[in-house]
């Protein structure tokens, strides 16, 4: 029995014997409602049956997104909070892992996975713990060396991102153009397959390889620049996405490529960090940004699946996230020309005018 | 031991406080109309509406049929706006205004896959998206009843718009919508989409019901004489007495 079950159970009987009479119903509410809130207090927790450990920076966005995981799975679930930027040592997430009897860890941000894998190097049990990756850039890549895993990728993925703003745009285009680095192909080619089903064409300019050059931001900005023109009038790219990168967006290539060349030559540019788009920086017309709100149910229907339906972790698996919050620039629409459907407008989460 | 869950709980102190304030609140402020109709994402929209339709705290706009339960027990007279599928599992309602698209008052549902993925594998093992507009026990049981088919594997999102991206980012095999849903799909993709199956009934749009079909007849006043830009935002074009 939690809390709310307590107070609801008891405004049933309430309700049953006092059809019509307000102040007694709401005076015996107030009272009864007490008696719930030192039940709850008393024995509230031990009644969650899973019992998890949740490794993440307290702060923000991410206590926001537990909030939410913890309201969506409901109360047959604790989730005890380890502050992994108070640099907690191996002995001690292991000690409070056994302490709160967890089952299972959540781990947020890269810190989180890492402290994970010292973890079952310290005590092989927790190599069969389940473990939920979530709200860590390149999650996937990061959680490789750990066992039994599932989770949700951070970034927006570039299918998402293109076929969002093709909804919107009255151009039906087809060719889009990126400048990545070599440790984003397999985010590349998988985007290029997904594409091609929506008939769309992602032409691509590895940054980093084929030269021996170290990756500075001078070289890849020259690569870009060298490349820039092949994209647009041989390959006849019509929209450019700018990956969550800080080689390819920085002050630098703001200034002189995103908003300098890109801008001359008119055409949209599409990002996957939202503040590009805001009246600030301007440099595109439309961005995306995971909907945190959604992710953590995402999430919350992860850990239930496994906890409930016993779906084996490797069946959950990393799944891409599902769910966004656009930002529309109308401002830098209108520079360019680029017409929008107003009537899918509607959609957009944020409209710049 | 039992310290240490006290802290646990102490820590959550905030949301319990809400959740009797919550109650409280609600004892005194009798809300007439509770509004859900999941998917939507408009819920604020729909809040702001029906402030200025019936004055303040008046009614209850909800985005997820998760919160509903709740807001009911605590609100046992109101009447509810929702798709007409849920009172299928709610007992005791009756509805009392019917929504209408054009002339249409109600419409099928379908399973839609892309359409290489058609035949593929064991049909019990697809992944299935649908919009979370009943509870999941719910939607289980309204796949079967409606499609004959046993879904284990079932991905349920808040927002319309994700059931495409579930589709094409191939996070699942099959997606369930309405008739109205798949033509919004089908507006906004190229991807080859095939119909793999059709519901049993159809089903109708968003209703208003209440308890025993008593609603009070200024409420009903109301609604029938609420603003297009309204009644758009809960899915229909007009509302008709049954």
């Amino acid at each position: 029995m939690n809390l709310w079950k307590a107070v609801r159970f008891c405004r049933r009987i309430i309700y049953a014997f006092s059809v019509d009479n307000y102040p007694y119903r709401t005076l015996s509410t107030l009272w009864v409602s007490a008696i719930a809130v030192l039940f709850f207090m008393t024995h509230g927790a031990s009644a969650s049956s899973v019992h998890l450990a949740a490794l993440m920076p307290v702060e923000g966005r991410f206590q926001a997104v537990l909030e939410e995981i913890r309201d969506q799975a409901g109360p047959g679930y604790s989730i005890d909070v380890i502050d992994i930027n108070k640099n907690p040592t191996v002995k001690t997430i292991s000690d409070r892992c056994t302490s709160v009897n967890a089952t299972g860890l959540i781990l947020m941000d890269t810190k989180a996975v890492n402290a994970a894998l010292e973890l079952e190097k310290y005590d092989s049990a927790f190599k069969a713990m389940p473990k939920f990756v979530y709200m860590t850039l390149l999650s996937e890549l990061v959680a490789r060396g750990l066992s039994n895993t599932a989770g949700i990728t951070f970034e927006v993925p570039f299918y998402t991102l293109v076929t969002n703003f093709r909804i919107i745009s009255q151009k039906d285009f087809t060719r889009v153009g990126i400048f990545y680095r070599n440790s984003f192909a397999h985010s590349i080619e998988e985007s290029k397959r997904l594409l091609e089903r929506e008939q769309i064409t992602i032409s691509a300019v590895c940054l980093d390889c084929d030269n021996g050059k170290k990756p500075s931001i001078e070289n890849l900005l020259h690569v870009m620049n060298d490349s820039l023109d092949k994209l647009v009038s041989k390959e006849k790219v019509e929209v450019f996405i700018v990956p969550a990168d800080n080689f390819i967006v920085n002050s630098k290539t703001l200034s002189e490529f995103w908003l300098g060349k890109i801008r001359k030559k008119r055409i949209p540019v599409i990002a996957t960090i939202d503040f590009l788009a805001s009246a600030q920086f301007g440099a595109a017309v439309f961005a995306a940004d995971p909907d945190l709100t959604q992710l953590a149910a995402q999430a919350a229907n992860q850990i239930t699946k496994h906890f409930e339906d016993k779906t084996p972790m490797n069946k959950i698996g990393f799944e891409p996230t599902i769910s966004i919050k656009s930002t529309l620039n109308i401002h830098v629409a209108d520079e360019l020309g680029w017409n929008l459907k107003n009537e899918k407008l509607r959609r957009i989460t944020t409209i710049i005018k | 031991m039992v310290l240490r869950q006290n802290a646990m709980v102490l820590k959550n102190w905030p949301r319990a406080s809400l959740i009797i304030a919550l109650s409280f609140g609600m004892a005194y402020c009798q809300t007439a109309l509770i509004v859900c109709v999941p998917g939507k994402q408009n819920t604020q929209r729909l809040q702001n509406g029906f402030d200025t339709l019936l004055g303040p705290q008046k009614a209850i706009a909800l985005g997820r049929i998760k919160d509903l339960d709740a807001v009911l027990t605590a609100n046992p007279d109101a009447a509810i706006i929702s798709n007409r599928v849920l009172f299928n599992f709610v007992p005791g309602y009756s509805i009392v205004l019917v929504g209408k698209k054009k002339t249409q008052d109600s419409e099928k549902y379908f399973i839609v896959a892309e359409s290489k993925e058609t035949g593929n594998g064991p049909i019990s093992e697809k992944k299935v998206g649908i919009v979370d507009f009943l509870i999941k026990d719910q939607l289980i049981r309204f796949a079967h009843d409606q499609f004959d088919r046993s879904i284990t594997l079932l991905t349920r999102v808040n927002k319309e718009d994700d059931l495409l991206t579930l589709l094409g980012m191939e996070a699942v095999d099959e997606i369930i919508v309405s008739a109205s849903q798949y033509g919004d799909i089908l507006s906004n993709t190229k991807l080859p989409l095939t119909i793999v199956a059709t519901s049993r009934n159809t089903f109708g749009f968003a209703v208003c019901a209440a308890k025993e079909g008593k609603i009070n007849a200024g409420l009903m006043r109301k609604l029938l004489n609420a603003p297009a830009s309204l009644i758009k935002e809960l899915g229909i074009d007009s509302w008709e007495k049954p």
